[in-house]
Parts: structure tokens; C-alpha cells; sequence
């Protein structure tokens, strides 16, 4: 970069020649040279722009002696990577970019007539190409904090100057304090009088742009960014590589304006950004920060209740996401039953929701992807995060291994300490344990400007114990996540990069009860998956994205085995047949812009599924419920033998026409199949769900999506609205018979049901940036099930379409937060929605002397509407660059009104009665303090 | 069986809650609001055991309703597979019973049969008498976290076994039904009674002592099972039944004081019953937790032979019936129990005050006219039956403890308000000393009792 740019300020260059020369004295020894400058600024009246940073470590000594202040700071810069340009009384340094004031260039581009004096306006000539006019039109403006943003960039040959035509500009985006690509950001021009074009960069921080000769004004966007602006005058094809800098104030920022640009231009529907930064700033429960919580509060992101695992997206149900950790599926992405999230949010980088038109990268879920990215840590210095709220403790930390080409990132999170229930009065009582902890490791390696490595693993446990002495069911639990992916990045050229990886996936938990000696046992289930994908993207005169590539998953599942435990036990041992699967695909999308208002983005994933060998498989008498009754053979499958193939073309299409400036219309297509299903039969997800994989008798699910959207920004994009429609057809929905048993069966097609659905619903949504920022939107989605049999056990609500128990029609979510100052600032949030459906008695009844409840209808009724206010405060400790670390605290109030939002309604029997109660999780307002820090 | 509620997941996410200092808070309904079927309703069973044998038809009531609608005036009877036929009669509306003792057989079918006053016509399918084996009663010290799960409760859990295995009967029903019988220390030979005429002068209250008529000293305490318990040797590697959880007593509650005595039955049921004894009791005991299984309706065997879409409530239940009872002492438990008994002697220490008759208890000065009289004389000497004292406060300080007799020595004088003047000894214990029925009803000695 430094070889490469020449910088060109040319509206100061002649005005340069006619100052006066000042004179300097001073007597310096070894002082910081910080300091050398401020007695500069305060002798002469001077003012040095700069970033702090630069300056920490240089020192200075000399003498000066009514010395020409040019002569000093040269004296002073020399030998550092510091530049300086002076005009009148503000002097910028810049670092490793010169500012060359060379007359001549602009002589030989034959422009004298252009680049003057401030006091001789020019005419300008109509065909010297209107990247010439800059003189004048930018002479006025002060230069304020990033000089890169008034430079002007000469891109390419100038002598290969040809106005009226295109050139290419290209180069990489760099985050300037890790200097890691940024993936994603938005690349557009902004240049008065011309339509926009834009590009995105790809994972490599690779950009390219198709742009007319002449003066260009170029910005970039990203999320937790600052939006860098070049102008440039483009000659001929060249390269400019832009850094951009964290967003320091977005700190406590919301920042959803360049997922939102991109938004508008891209024909890509549904998506939903979210940095960590955003996930700051909305107040949460008991202090930990939740990147996925956050997610609850997007349109069309719902859970059925507080503290409940498991989102349903767009009237999905909470097996239809596909949760990706750096590209690997996460099966089991709660704590605590659903109360937390398995993502520790300081090593996240952020997530993105695909609700609607999901790409063809993507797929083995019919509602929604939930992309879950770690931090790379930095390959420059050492730096940590960490903080404490009441429920656990975590730390970051980032390695560089080598100096700017490889980082370590490690970050871990735990309960400390089981201080609740040691607080409890009765001893017996503590022994009982509760915890969790969970580990995210990532190593990055820049192997050579073009190949990248990335190596990562992830581990999450839950852990659950139950004083022996007590009789329960069971009294030991742990879940665990384990996860793995190595992924080889190689940029080809300019226009064609691609990547490798491999995955691993395991999720499995156990349980045992030791109570009672003769039944005892130990139960378990797991779940593993290896994959492996190959990824390309390959742009095409700037009109074509095309990405493509193979993606296959290997599945083994262990759907159960229950063991004695101990020589007492007289448990039989169970160990139901292995499963396995495999699922490949290969997928094909162009983005095509077909013209600058007009873009489209069609695509193909082929999938196919093979349910494998060995194991067995019933056969059942046709037109009779599949039971033990109406089964009449077996037929056994040797390992490897293919049991049962299923395949299909998944199409997504989407478009989007821009109407002017700031609204665009969009709509969507998109088909999705999904051939491993978790075996539910309650609300909520729970950690002893157990995922099975297609077989003959249970078929893949097949959900098509149509959506419709119009977007409006409003104030120059710092208020952004959409509305987007969306209609949902699902085939061979699953669910189950009312009161099924999961566990240890090993004929799911003996108690599943499967049905068709549809939702449909309008999202509304307003985002605001600024000082007060925030979301807010309101959804109408309804989503229904039907489910008719042949017999009566088959059929549920008489076989009509029902509301799924998640089905809540309204929902408003408003999150705000006010910078009060620029460390201090105030959120508050607001969530609104209908009361999910829920099943409730029709009657009374006594048997053996027990009086009982008789429940019809599946969800006929439903539980109150749930209203909850937060409010939340931030304090940052000063934010100066010369300490060691940087610290904030936040307070928040959950449920600031205290209302007592019912999670459920339940019958119970009380004193030989039945009664209906309510329950609710959070029936108070519940204050929390953390600390954070950062270093 | 409280212990039932909270089993699995919905245990561990109220285990979350407590160690989140998360306080969930349950809130009563009014179900008015609710939707009402008036489905019918069978309640029966046929068993082995010689005795009267009943079915009982009703209609389901809306929820929240405490009572009953008996289906009236129905003809029923049941079938067995040669085609006997025994006839119900209905003994009490809505009651059907076989006009005398009679049982079923082992091996044989039955299905129940009946038609209403209107001619619809119900059915059940026939279910097969099974054998029930023999059980035994066996027990051990246990704690289980209260409903809160903020501390442990201890007491005795009793098990069931089936010590010559299960033969060939696989799924069960049990019911417990229990007594204990609890002798308290110091029967109170006295009632108290405060009398407070003057609310703003608490030392002129009145403590009003009179005998006791009833006595207060042995009652019993009777327990039956109020959830369903179900049993199966599915899943293991042989055919009997050991450790089957069925009852849990808490000490908590002095259960064991004198003598315990339990039942259990045992019932051997079909597989097709257990399936829905199942359903019945995972939509029945639910919590409110998400983890609360998706309920539906539940049907059992009774099917209606007019309307083929009519929902029929209810089971017939056949099944062979065996059973226990078993009586302990408090010292037949082990080693645990006996150091987490208590006994009455650890709380009861009675206490004696003197009181002075007149001078109000602890002495405080009374300065009211006093009469004398000489002879000495005994609580059946109170005119009225009835001994007043003042007490400034006396007894609410003491809260639960109680006088449960009253000792006079000396002067036995009365003034002109029958207040006791002289000397005498009031001796207090705590109520669950004095007054068994707290731990129990006064009742006969049931029949089937051995001490």
C-alpha cells in the first residue's frame, strides 16, 4: 500500500506556495514527540491532526533556532513512517502515505487551467473529463478528522485517460487495527449526479467496481465500521485498497446501516444482520449478553416463551434452523434449558439470520440459517475481553502467533460458582450442582497474500446433579456440544477465490439414575456429523456473482441406549440400531445485475439423501396404521447398503428493482428440503430432543417460500423501513401422536404424523441510526398444521388446519438506546405479543377416585398476551488510548413493570380438585449488574 | 406422590429457576372461561377379589365444578368369553354393583356392556383377567425436595417388590392406603381460651381454662394414594418388579410417632390399560414447565356402538389384585431413620409456671378485693366447670404451647368475679403434645389394626 498510493491533495497544492514561513525555537531531549508537537501548536499557533497512536513510542531530541517549522518537522519525522502536509495553520500527518505536491503531474494531465489558487475560480471545459472539477468543489471544505477521506486518489495511467468510458477499480478492504479482510462490505459510489454502483466484498476482502472515467467518490460500509469515503479520479483500471476503522463510538452503537444499504440494492430478502455491538446495547436478563436473544427481537424471530430454547422463524418450528458456528451445524445451541445461549458473545464477530430467501450455499433446513461467526483475533497485539455477571464469568483472549500473519483466539465462559444454591439454607440441598461452561478456540494463519487458513474448535457442556440421597427420576444430566472446522481460503485472482473445508459436529447428552440400585441405569443419545464443502465465487465483468460448489454431510446417530448401572441393576440393556445418513448437495447462484436499478439473484441447490445401512426396517400392511400390529416383515440392510433415497431441486429466486434513490421492491422465491427431523412433543426445544434422520417411512419436509417486499429509507438512510409479505407452504410437516414416547423407540414411524402446513404473514420494520437508535417492528404471522390420519389416533382436530402452538399472530419488538453522552447511554425495550395457542381442558372426570381432566382440541386456547418493558444503563470508564484497558458496567432492569407475563397455563390436581393455574418465569422486575472489561 | 411431579426435565428446568434466584411464581385461574363437553364417563373394574363389584357412570363435569352428574337408570352388565352374563345393579345413582359378592376368574374375559335410559348403547372390549403376583413391602429412609426445591423434605419411601417374580404379567397398577396412630404425651385435660374484653389493655386479658371433654389422646391419621402409580417390567432383564417407588411419607409430618401401618395394591393390568393409565397421568401431572408434553384427549376401551365418533371416557379395568399391609414401630427403621426421628420427648419438655390466681401469671400484683376460702379443691370443684386467670399476655408469647393441666396447691380462694386467687401450677407443653388430633382424627381402631 505504501509503494502503491500517491496521494494527490490537489485543492491545497498551490495555496501551499504562498504562505509565510514561520520561525521555530526549541530544546529538546529525548521528549515524547507528542509533546514536541504541542509546543509546536502552542508557539505558532499550529494545529497537528493525528491519531495518538502513531506518536506513543517516538521520542525526539535536537535543537532549534528560529528554525523554518518546515525544517523542524522534518527534523522531527525523520526516520518514522510519519508524514506531514501543512496547510496554513493545520499541519496532518499521515502515516506511511506521502503527500506529494507535485505541480507537474498536473501540468503533464495539461489541467494548469484547473488546479489553481482559491483565488482564481475556473471554468471548466466541458470534455477534460469531470474528475478535474475537484479544485473547486472541494477547496471550501475543511479537512476534518481522516484526511484519507478528502485525499484524492489517483487511480491508474493517467496518460491512459480516456473520458467517457469504464474503468475497473479494484483492491481489497482491510480492518486498519488487524488488518484482516472484511467480508461483506458494501463498496458504492456515491458521486453526485451518477447512479449508484455497488459491489460487495467477498471473504477475502476482495472488491471490484465497473466505474466511468473522470472524479469518483467511492464508500465503503460495514457493521461496527466506521463508512470510509475515498475520492478518487479513475484514469485507467487500477487498485486502491481501503482500511476502515472500528466504529469507537459504536461501541454502544446500533449500527444496522450497512447490512441495511446493502439491503436495499441486494436481491437477497430476509436477512438479518446483527454485530455483537448491537447485542450490547439491548438489556438482557441476569447480565449475559445473548447474541441470539437479541435475534428474538427481529421480525419474524420468535420463541415461545421466556427461557425458552429454540426460535421459530417465519412460523417454522425450532427444528427447521440451521445453526452454523463458522460453518458448522450447532444442534444444541441453549444452556440452562433454553435460559442462555451456547454463543459467549466476546468471541463473536456476529450472526445473520436468512429468513426467507436462503442462499444456495445453504440448506438442510426448511425455515431459517442461523449464522453464528467467531472473532478472528488479532494478528497485531495482545488483547483480552472479559466480565462477570451473577450467572458466570468469561474471558477473551487474542494471540498474535505470528506477527500479521497468524492469531489465536481463545475464549471461555463458565458458571463460577453454585452461589444460589449454596445460598439455600438446607445443607442437603447443595449438594445439588448446576453449571455450564463453554470454549470457543480459532487460529487464523495468513499463509501468502492469497491462501488462508482458518483452524476452529468449539466445546459447550451442561451439567446437571441431583443430591443421590434423593429419589428422582434421574440425577445426573450433561448435554455436550463438540465442534471442529478447518477451512483453506485461496484467492485465484481478482474475480475468482474459493474454499475448502471440513466440519465435525457431535452433540449428545446421558443421563443416569443411581437411586435405586436394582433400576439403575445409564441412558445417552448422540448425534455426529462430518462434512465437507467446497465453495467458489467468481465475479464476471462486474454484472455476474456467480457462487457454486459440492457440499456432503455424514450422519451417525445413536438414537438411544439405556445400560445397567452397577451389579445390582436387573435394567435390560437397550441399544437401539445406529442411523446413518448422508446429505450432499451441489448448488449453482448468479447475482446478476442486469441494470443498475435492476438486479436478480437465481439459483439451484440439488440435494440428495441417503438413509445408509446397516439397520433394519419394518414393513406394515398398507391403509393401516404403523404399529406393532400391522407390521408384517422386516427387511435387513448391511452396512453401507442404501435403504432409502431421497432427492430434489431446491430453487431460490429473488429480485430486486430499485425505485429511485432510497426504496426498492423485492421478491422471492425459495424452496427448501429438510431430511433430519428433532422428535419433539413439547413447547419448547429441550436438550433431550432427539434427531432422527429420514427413513422410507418418514419423509423428508419440503417447505416453498414467496415473499414481497418494499424498502424506503428515509433522512439520507438514517431511518430505513421495509414491509415484507411472506406466504409458506409446507409439505410432510412433522409432528407426532398426542403422547408419544421418543425415548428408546425404535419405531418413530409407529407414533410420528406428518402433515401439511402454511404461514403466512407482513413484517414491518423501521431502523434508526444516530444517537437514538433502535429497531422497531411489528408482525402479523399466523402459522397452521394439519394433521389427518386414517384413524382417529392419526388425526388431530378433527383433520382440519390448526394454529401450531407458536402460532402468535402480533408481535411489536422496539429496542432503543440514547447516547446520552459519549460514555453513557440509555436503552429500552419494549415486546409486545399475542399469547401462544395452548391446549386446555373441556371437562372433569373421576377414575379409581382420582378426579381428572379431559383435554380435546389441540391448542384451542390461548394464555394471555405478554407485554415486557427493559431498561438499561451503560457506563463506560474514559475511553482514552493511553490506558491499559477499557472498562463499562451495565445495569439493566428486565421486566421493568414487574408484570406477571404467564410462560404457561397448567391443570394441576390440589386437594383432590382440579385447578387451572398460570406460571410465569419472570413475575418481577429483576435488576442486574455486570462488569466488563477489555484490554 | 409428589414425588411424581417433578420428574426429568421439568425438574431440572425448576433446578435452573433455583440456581437463577429466578422465583416463578404460580398463580390460580378462574376457569370459567373454559369450553365444556359432556362426554360419558366410565369408572370400573372387575377383579379377582371376592367382593361386591361396582362400575360407575356419569357425565364429565365442567372444570372446576366439585361435583358429579351420575348417568341414571342405565342397564349394565358384563360378559365373559363363554358368554355368562352378569347383571349390574344400580345401588346408588350412577353406582352399579353386582347384587352380592362375587369374583372373576384368572385367564378369563370380560367386557362391560350397557345401554342407557335413552338406548344408546356402549361396549368396552374385552380385557383378560391376568394373575397378580404376590408383593412385598420394603422401605427406606429418603429426602425429597419440598415443591419449592428449597429444601429437602426426609421421611420413609416404600417400595414394592415382587419377590417370586411377575409370572407373566408385565404392566401394574398400585394404590396405598395408610394409618398411623400417634399417642400424645400430655393429653390436655383442659381447653384454653382467651378472653380479651378490653383491646387496649392487653394485661386484662383472661385466660379461661375448662376441661376437656374430648380425649385428646390417641388418634389416627389415614392416607390414600391421590395420583396414579404404574408399574412394568418392560426393559429389564427379568420378569419381576423390585424397588417399585410407591409412596412417600414425610417424617416432616410425625407419620411415625407410635405405630405405622401401610397397604398396597396391587393390580395387574393390561398393557392397552397401562398405555392409557400412562397418557392419563403424563396429562394430568403437568407443571406448567415447557417441558409439558402436548396434551390430547385420552380414550380407553369403552367405545359407543350408536355413534362411532362419540368420545367415551373412562376404563374398565379387569385385573387380578394382590395385596400387603404392613405395620412398623418407629424402632424398626434403620440406622437413618433413628437419627432423624423425632421422638415427642425431644420436643414436648413441659413446662410448669405457677400462677397466682388473681395475680395474673409471673407474679404481677393484683390488686383486686380477694375472698378466702379454706377447703382444699379440684378442677371439679370450678363452679362452672370453668377457671379463669389473668394473663397479661402470657400465652400469645408462647404461640403453639398450651395448657393441657393445672395443678392447685394450697388456698384455693375465688374473688367476687370468680377469679382464682392463691397458688397453683399451670403445666404447658406444645400442642403437638397435648393434642393428638394434630396428628390425626379421633377415630375407632380400624378393623384390620394389630398393636
Amino acid at each position: 500500500m505504501k509503494n502503491l498510493l500517491f496521494v494527490l491533495l490537489l485543492c491545497v497544492t498551490l495555496s501551499a506556495y504562498a504562505q509565510e514561513p514561520l520561525k521555530f525555537s526549541g530544546n529538546f531531549s529525548n521528549q515524547p514527540v507528542q509533546e514536541v508537537l504541542q509546543k509546536i501548536e502552542s508557539d505558532l499557533s499550529l494545529y497537528f491532526y493525528y491519531s495518538p497512536q502513531w506518536l506513543d513510542s517516538l521520542a525526539f531530541s535536537g535543537v532549534f533556532n528560529e528554525a523554518p517549522v518546515a525544517e523542524v518537522l522534518d527534523k522531527v519525522f525523520e526516520g518514522t513512517d510519519l508524514f506531514y502536509y501543512r496547510a496554513q495553520t493545520k499541519v496532518y500527518l499521515t502515516k506511511g502515505i506521502d503527500i506529494i505536491q507535485t505541480p507537474e503531474i498536473v501540468g503533464d494531465l495539461k489541467i494548469d487551467s484547473v488546479v489553481v489558487s482559491e483565488k482564481q475560480p475556473v471554468e471548466v471545459e466541458e470534455d477534460t473529463g469531470k474528475g478535474l472539477i475537484f479544485t473547486r468543489e472541494y477547496r471550501e471544505k475543511a479537512v476534518v478528522e481522516n484526511d484519507l477521506e478528502n485525499y484524492v486518489f489517483e487511480i491508474g495511467d493517467r496518460t491512459a485517460f480516456k473520458p467517457g468510458e469504464n474503468s475497473t477499480i479494484a483492491g481489497f478492504i482491510r480492518d486498519n487495527e488487524t488488518n484482516e479482510a472484511i467480508k461483506d462490505a458494501l463498496i458504492y459510489t456515491s458521486t453526485e449526479g451518477n447512479s449508484t454502483v455497488s459491489t460487495v466484498s467477498s471473504a477475502d476482502g476482495f472488491y471490484s467496481l465497473s466505474l466511468p472515467n473522470g472524479q469518483n467518490e467511492l464508500q465503503v460500509q460495514f457493521t461496527g465500521k466506521k463508512r470510509a469515503k475515498r475520492k478518487i479520479v479513475l484514469f485507467s483500471d487500477g487498485k486502491l485498497d481501503i482500511g476502515m476503522d472500528v466504529d469507537v463510538i459504536a461501541l454502544n452503537e446500533v449500527i444496522v446501516s450497512a447490512a441495511r444499504e446493502k439491503s436495499l440494492e441486494n436481491p437477497i430478502m430476509g436477512i438479518e444482520k446483527l454485530s455483537i455491538r448491537d447485542a450490547k446495547v439491548v438489556p438482557v436478563v441476569l447480565g449475559e449478553r445473548d447474541i441470539l436473544k437479541v435475534a428474538t427481537t427481529f421480525a419474524g424471530v420468535q420463541t415461545v416463551g421466556e427461557g425458552a430454547a429454540g426460535f421459530n422463524v417465519r412460523g417454522g418450528k425450532s427444528d427447521q434452523n440451521l445453526f452454523l458456528l463458522d460453518g458448522v451445524t450447532v444442534y444444541n445451541a441453549a444452556h440452562f434449558m433454553g435460559f442462555f445461549s451456547v454463543f459467549n458473545s466476546d468471541a463473536l464477530e456476529g450472526l445473520e439470520i436468512h429468513k426467507s430467501s436462503i442462499p444456495t450455499k445453504y440448506g438442510g433446513r426448511l425455515s431459517s440459517i442461523f449464522e453464528v461467526t467467531s472473532k478472528k483475533g488479532s494478528k497485531e497485539k495482545l488483547s483480552g475481553e472479559g466480565g462477570i455477571s451473577p450467572i458466570a464469568a468469561r474471558l477473551t483472549v487474542e494471540v498474535p502467533v505470528v506477527q500479521d500473519k497468524a492469531s489465536l483466539l481463545v475464549s471461555g465462559r463458565t458458571t463460577y460458582s453454585d452461589w444460589v444454591l449454596n445460598s439455600v439454607k438446607n445443607v442437603d440441598f447443595r449438594e445439588n450442582k448446576v453449571s455450564f461452561s463453554d470454549l470457543i478456540l480459532r487460529y487464523d494463519h495468513d499463509l501468502s497474500g492469497k491462501d488462508n487458513l482458518s483452524l476452529s474448535g468449539y466445546a459447550s457442556q451442561d451439567d446437571f446433579r441431583l443430591n443421590s440421597d434423593t429419589l428422582f427420576s434421574f440425577s445426573d444430566f450433561a448435554h455436550v456440544n463438540t465442534l471442529a472446522s478447518a477451512k483453506w481460503t485461496h484467492v485465484f485472482n481478482g474475480s475468482f477465490d474459493g474454499s475448502i473445508s471440513g466440519t465435525y459436529s457431535k452433540y449428545g447428552y446421558e443421563f443416569e439414575s443411581t437411586q435405586s440400585p436394582p433400576n439403575a441405569f445409564l441412558q445417552d443419545f448422540d448425534i455426529e456429523e462430518i462434512g465437507a464443502k467446497a465453495d467458489f465465487n467468481y465475479g464476471l465483468r462486474d454484472r455476474h456473482e456467480f457462487n457454486f460448489g459440492v457440499e456432503t454431510k455424514r450422519y451417525k446417530i445413536n438414537p438411544g441406549s439405556k445400560m445397567p448401572l452397577g451389579p445390582e441393576s436387573i435394567i435390560a440393556p437397550n441399544i437401539l440400531d445406529e442411523e446413518q445418513g448422508r446429505e450432499s448437495a451441489f448448488y449453482f447462484s448468479d447475482q446478476f445485475t442486469v441494470s443498475p436499478t435492476f438486479s436478480v439473484s437465481a439459483g439451484i441447490r440439488y440435494s440428495i439423501y441417503s438413509a445408509l445401512g446397516p439397520g433394519s426396517s419394518f414393513l406394515y400392511q398398507e391403509s393401516l396404521p404403523k404399529n406393532s400390529d400391522s407390521r408384517i416383515g422386516t427387511i435387513d440392510y448391511a452396512k453401507g447398503d442404501v435403504i432409502k433415497t431421497y432427492q430434489g431441486a431446491e430453487s431460490r429466486v429473488s429480485a430486486s428493482y430499485l425505485l429511485g434513490e432510497s426504496s426498492s421492491v423485492k421478491a422471492s422465491y425459495s424452496r427448501t428440503r429438510q431430511y433430519i427431523h428433532a422428535l419433539s412433543n413439547t413447547a419448547s426445544i429441550s436438550p433431550t430432543d432427539i434427531w432422527r434422520l429420514s427413513n422410507e417411512h418418514i419423509r423428508p419436509q419440503i417447505a416453498d417460500q414467496f415473499s414481497l417486499g418494499y424498502y424506503r429509507d428515509f433522512f439520507d438512510g438514517s431511518l430505513e423501513t421495509s414491509i415484507e409479505v411472506y406466504t409458506k407452504k409446507l409439505q410432510d410437516l412433522q409432528d407426532f401422536k398426542t403422547g408419544a414416547d421418543f425415548l428408546l423407540n425404535n419405531t418413530i414411524e409407529s407414533i410420528a404424523l406428518q402433515g401439511p402446513g402454511k404461514s403466512y404473514g407482513v413484517e414491518l420494520s423501521i431502523k434508526k441510526s444516530g444517537r437514538l437508535n433502535g429497531w422497531f417492528n411489528y408482525t402479523y404471522a399466523r402459522t397452521f398444521i394439519k394433521l389427518s390420519g386414517q384413524t382417529a389416533e392419526e388425526t388431530i382436530n378433527g383433520g382440519e388446519f390448526f394454529p401450531t402452538n407458536y402460532d402468535k399472530p402480533h408481535t411489536i419488538n422496539l429496542v432503543s438506546n440514547y447516547d446520552v453522552t459519549k460514555r453513557f447511554s440509555v436503552s429500552y425495550n419494549l415486546s409486545y405479543s399475542t399469547g401462544r395457542p395452548v391446549t386446555v381442558p373441556v371437562g372433569s372426570y373421576v377414575i379409581q377416585g382420582l378426579e381428572l381432566v379431559n383435554y380435546s382440541d389441540r391448542n384451542s386456547f390461548r394464555i394471555p398476551d405478554y407485554v415486557r418493558m427493559d431498561l438499561g444503563f451503560t457506563l463506560k470508564e474514559g475511553h482514552r488510548n493511553t490506558k491499559l484497558s477499557h472498562a463499562f458496567w451495565s445495569f439493566s432492569i428486565y421486566n421493568l413493570l414487574g408484570r406477571d407475563n404467564p410462560f404457561s397455563i397448567f391443570f394441576d390436581l390440589k386437594d383432590g380438585k382440579v385447578k387451572g393455574y398460570k406460571l410465569s418465569v419472570f413475575g418481577s422486575a429483576i435488576p442486574t449488574i455486570s462488569y466488563n472489561f477489555k484490554f | 406422590m409428589k414425588s411424581n411431579k417433578y420428574t426429568g426435565l421439568k425438574l431440572l428446568s425448576l433446578l435452573v429457576f433455583v440456581f437463577l434466584g429466578i422465583s416463578s411464581c404460580v398463580t390460580e385461574l378462574g376457569l370459567e372461561f373454559f369450553s365444556y363437553q359432556r362426554d360419558v364417563v366410565v369408572d370400573g373394574g372387575f377383579t379377582n377379589e371376592e367382593k361386591v363389584q361396582e362400575v360407575r357412570l356419569s357425565y364429565a363435569v365442567p372444570v372446576g365444578i366439585d361435583s358429579l352428574i351420575p348417568l341414571r337408570g342405565a342397564k349394565v352388565w358384563v360378559e365373559d368369553d363363554l358368554g355368562a352374563v352378569i347383571d349390574f345393579v344400580e345401588s346408588s345413582p350412577g353406582v352399579y354393583a353386582t347384587p352380592g359378592a362375587l369374583q372373576g376368574i384368572e385367564g378369563r374375559s370380560y367386557k362391560l356392556v350397557f345401554v342407557t335410559e335413552n338406548g344408546k348403547r356402549y361396549q368396552s372390549t374385552e380385557e383378560t383377567l391376568m394373575r397378580s403376583p404376590a408383593i412385598e413391602i420394603s422401605e427406606r429412609f429418603a429426602e425429597l425436595p419440598s415443591a419449592e426445591l428449597i429444601q429437602n423434605e426426609q421421611g420413609l419411601q416404600f417400595f414394592i417388590d415382587t419377590p417370586d417374580g411377575a409370572g407373566d404379567t408385565q404392566f401394574f397398577r398400585y394404590e396405598w392406603n395408610d394409618a398411623s396412630k400417634t399417642t400424645v404425651p400430655y393429653p390436655a385435660r383442659f381447653k384454653t381460651k382467651i378472653i380479651a374484653p378490653d383491646r387496649n389493655h392487653p394485661e386484662d386479658r383472661i385466660i379461661v381454662v375448662s376441661p376437656q371433654e374430648r380425649d385428646l389422646e390417641t388418634c389416627y391419621r389415614f392416607g390414600f394414594s391421590n395420583s396414579l402409580i404404574l408399574g412394568n417390567t418392560i426393559g429389564l432383564s427379568e420378569n419381576s418388579i423390585l424397588d417399585q417407588h410407591v409412596r412417600f411419607a414425610s417424617m416432616e409430618r410425625l407419620n411415625f410417632m407410635e405405630r405405622y401401618s401401610i397397604e398396597v395394591i396391587q393390580y395387574a393390568i393390561s398393557q392397552q390399560a397401562f398405555n392409557y393409565y400412562r397418557l392419563l397421568k403424563e396429562f394430568n401431572e403437568s407443571n406448567g414447565s415447557l417441558f409439558d408434553t402436548q396434551q390430547g384427549i385420552v380414550l380407553g376401551n369403552i367405545k359407543s356402538l350408536d355413534d362411532e365418533g362419540e368420545v367415551v371416557l373412562g376404563y374398565f379395568e379387569v385385573s387380578g389384585v394382590s395385596r400387603q399391609r404392613k405395620f412398623y414401630n418407629p424402632d424398626e427403621f434403620n440406622e437413618e431413620f433413628t437419627s432423624a426421628f423425632i421422638e415427642f420427648s425431644d420436643v414436648c419438655a413441659p413446662d410448669e409456671i405457677i400462677v397466682i390466681g388473681g395475680l395474673g401469671l409471673f407474679g404481677i400484683p393484683y390488686d383486686g378485693p380477694r375472698v378466702a376460702r379454706d377447703a382444699p379443691i379440684s378442677i371439679d370443684y370450678f363452679p362452672n366447670k370453668e377457671a379463669s386467670f389473668r394473663s397479661p399476655l402470657m400465652l400469645e408469647l408462647l404461640g403453639e404451647v398450651f395448657v393441657y393441666d393445672f395443678g392447685i396447691t394450697g388456698f384455693f380462694p375465688f374473688d367476687d368475679r370468680n377469679l382464682l386467687l392463691g397458688t397453683g401450677t399451670a403445666f404447658l407443653a406444645p400442642g403437638i403434645c397435648v393434642d393428638c388430633t394434630r396428628h390425626g382424627e379421633i377415630a375407632e381402631k380400624p378393623t384390620y389394626w394389630i398393636d
